[in-house]
């Protein structure tokens, strides 16, 4: 495990052929830089008591760093609104961040735009860098996820993973002691919480096995959960047509057919209909932890519930992990190393525990789990999150991804609905591809 | 055939399905804004107890107080400005006789026909401009909220279409006791204007009340940001507290509603004078 991380790492950290010379040119310039006194801008969509934990970091890095570097945390709207925000920013040459949240594909579409740089050189800098130590215990995929053809578009803060909810209480009045390990028992499962309501569920005629959210990501879960993939192999092309893709649409479209799942209707609707017992089972982010447990809390139901994998095809599980990292923003070379420092500074474990305790995401670095021994004993459920870790795969990275996605759910809708699912891949294929070809 | 009875209950009955259809949300958002969490979970139909709680958190929560004086000091400004500018566009427009008018009328009505989302980035790259450019700072700032809001093709084609139909004898009488344009303009088309001046007023209010993209390209802190920014902040990124939310929704949608029902007579009579109904 530990050859195959620093395998890993090589592969994240070191470029090849006329990349390296360039970074290595980059990092000679780069030792030489003094980030005293920097005031950079840091443009993020976090609010209310994440935010509130979020400044509070800020406000001791900006107290004890060496630089008297100054950070400002500055919420500036949800993720299309950054997006919006930073491709103006970017075209009128007039960007007010040096460091911004982003997903993959945003920050890709940003790097060839020139709006924020690669930040391998900071990671290997001798003076400024991680050490070999350091980089080893961060978890590799998650660095891979935004390491597209050798060049580090971001840096994860942290991430989330699909998660399987499910009450165990209804598992139990349906004669089960334990959630489903494969897809053939969750539809098992499904079928009979359609004709055995919950015990609690105050509304008797709604009662089903699950919610379809019409998201790619919860499409990509299944996918990822029976050893498949949405691109191939090399990462290089889009694989929607594939019999794992395939076989998690025909689930869905023969479980809907016999009324035991549904479609969400409005927003968060899975969330409440799980709480109220409505539900057997949820699919959704494990960031959503504290509103599933304070929802049955406030409900009054009070039941046993929990948190797993998806359902299985091999023999080991696969969860889709997924989040956006922090991406440094092109600017003046002082102001891009204060901004890398401060995000060293943000993802070391002792920050990471605290950032945790206050968002529930999961951490990017191994060692935060010293660091979270009472919050596992607290909360035990993201204990459970926490060693799924290791089993995590991501969605694709390529720059059109967001428009990807958005084929991927009319696909999804279409395929459920009933329509011919070998044509609706085929087409959803094709289109898919269009969107990569120059 | 159906009876004049007939007719008239299928007009009310009509009338009130889609007054129910518009109603229906209010009240969801008005009754789920008083309940807990657990009922809004639960989905119940009326609370058990008035929580008048959910208000003050909400309003401590997200900062509504900030939020609220800024978009009132956005909405005045974005009013009066398009109020004046939109006066002193639709009056040659309509009144005076120029080479070009046509052509300058037809040009404005064309911007109608362009996308709001087509003219963001053009405006950002000026509003830039204009901030490393002028001594005023634009972004952060009132100017970049309401300035390029204050020239309103609506609002011009609304003026002038109701200045048309003003009889042509009013100029000719003011003419005779010496009157210019502007005496004109500001001592008797004003006032006969009212109407739509609350209408275009009205509708500049509600869109600046609104705005929520254009203000977060603008400002990057809470100093400037309008209600509309607020309520979305406070928006919680996973889970649901739709009580919370639904309270929030109420203190941002009270000052619209009360300055709708304090002009609703003169809105829609500025409506139906301008020739805009249906």
């Amino acid at each position: 495990m530990r050859l195959k991380s620093a395998i890993l790492s090589c592969a994240i950290f070191s470029a090849c052929g006329g990349q390296q010379e360039a970074i290595q040119e980059q990092q000679t310039n780069l030792e030489a830089l003094d980030p005293q006194g920097q005031e950079i801008a840091f443009w993020y969509q976090h609010t209310r008591e994440r935010e509130e934990a979020l400044q509070e970091l800020i406000a001791d890095f900006n107290q004890s760093n060496d630089h008297q570097i100054s950070v400002r945390g500055e919420y500036v709207g949800r993720y299309g609104d950054i997006y919006n925000k930073m491709n103006v920013g970017i075209q009128s040459g007039s960007l007010a961040a040096s460091l911004v949240v982003a997903y993959q594909n945003q920050a890709l579409a940003y790097y060839q735009a020139d709006g924020i740089v690669d930040i391998t050189p900071y990671i290997s800098s001798p003076k400024w860098g991680l050490s070999p130590r350091e980089r080893e215990d961060y978890v590799q995929s998650f660095l891979m996820q935004d390491n597209v053809n050798g060049v580090q578009i971001g840096f994860p803060p942290n991430r989330s993973m699909e998660l399987l909810y499910y009450n165990l209480d209804w598992l139990r009045e349906l004669g089960f002691d334990g959630p489903p390990a494969t897809w053939d028992d969750f539809a098992a499962m499904c079928h009979l919480a359609r004709e055995k309501p919950f015990g609690k569920n105050e509304n008797k005629a709604r009662s089903l096995g699950f919610l379809l959210d019409i998201d790619a990501s919860r499409l990509a879960a299944m996918v990822f959960s029976r050893g498949g993939d949405l691109v191939n192999a090399a990462g290089t092309a889009y694989a929607l047509d594939s019999p794992e893709v395939k076989a998690s649409l025909e689930l869905m479209r023969d479980l809907m057919a016999a009324d035991a799942i549904d479609i969400v209707g409005e927003r968060d609707a899975e969330l409440n209909e799980f709480v109220t017992g409505q539900i057997l089972f949820s699919q959704d982010s494990s960031s959503g932890m504290p509103f599933y447990k304070s929802g049955i809390e406030d409900t009054g139901l009070d039941f046993t519930w929990g948190v797993t994998h998806p359902p299985q095809a091999g023999p080991t599980p696969v969860v889709d992990v997924y989040g956006a990292s922090v991406s440094l923003c092109a600017g003046p070379p002082e102001k891009q190393l204060a901004a890398w420092l401060f995000l060293k500074w943000l993802t070391a474990p002792e920050q990471q525990a605290r950032w945790v305790r206050a968002s529930n995401y999961c951490p990017v670095r191994k060692s935060t789990a010293r660091e979270l021994e009472s919050y596992f004993v607290e909360n035990p459920h993201y204990g459970v999150a926490f060693g799924m870790l290791d089993y995590g795969k991501s969605e694709p990275t390529m720059a059109g991804y967001q428009q990807v996605r958005r084929l991927i759910q009319e696909a999804m809708v279409e395929a459920i609905e009933g329509g011919n699912i070998e044509r609706v891949l085929g087409d959803l294929q094709y289109a898919a591809t269009r969107t990569i070809e120059p | 055939m159906a009876t004049k009875g007939h007719k008239t209950w299928l007009i009310y009955g009509g009338l009130s399905l889609g007054g129910l259809a518009a109603g229906v949300p209010f009240a969801w958002m008005l009754l789920a804004s008083f309940m807990t969490r657990g009922e809004s979970l639960r989905r119940v139909f009326l609370p058990e107890r008035l929580q008048w709680d959910n208000y003050f958190n909400a309003w401590q929560e997200a900062d509504f107080g900030l939020y609220f004086e800024n978009s009132l000091i956005i909405a005045a400004l974005q009013v009066s400005g398009t109020l004046l500018f939109s006066l002193l566009a639709a009056y040659p427009l309509a009144r005076m006789k120029f080479r070009g008018r046509d052509v300058v009328f037809t040009g404005v009505l064309a911007t109608l026909m362009i996308p709001e989302t087509v003219t963001i980035v053009p405006n950002f790259l000026t509003v830039t401009w204009l901030h490393r450019n002028t001594p005023i700072a634009w972004l952060n700032n009132w100017p970049a909220l309401t300035i390029p809001f204050m020239a309103s093709a609506f609002s011009i084609f609304l003026l002038r279409q109701f200045m048309r139909g003003v009889p042509g004898e009013l100029w000719d009488s003011a003419r005779i006791d010496g009157t210019g344009h502007v005496r004109f303009l500001l001592q008797i088309m004003r006032p006969l204007c009212r109407a739509p001046l609350l209408t275009v007023g009205m509708f500049t209010y509600i869109g600046s009340w609104n705005a929520l993209a254009w203000p977060l390209l603008v400002t990057n802190t809470p100093d400037w940001r309008p209600i509309s920014v607020g309520l979305q902040q406070f928006v919680s990124e996973a889970g649901a507290e739709v009580h919370l939310q639904m309270a929030g929704a109420v203190i941002a949608t009270l000052p619209v509603l009360l300055v709708y029902f304090l002009i609703q007579r003169e809105f829609t009579e500025g409506i139906s004078m301008s020739g805009l109904k249906g």
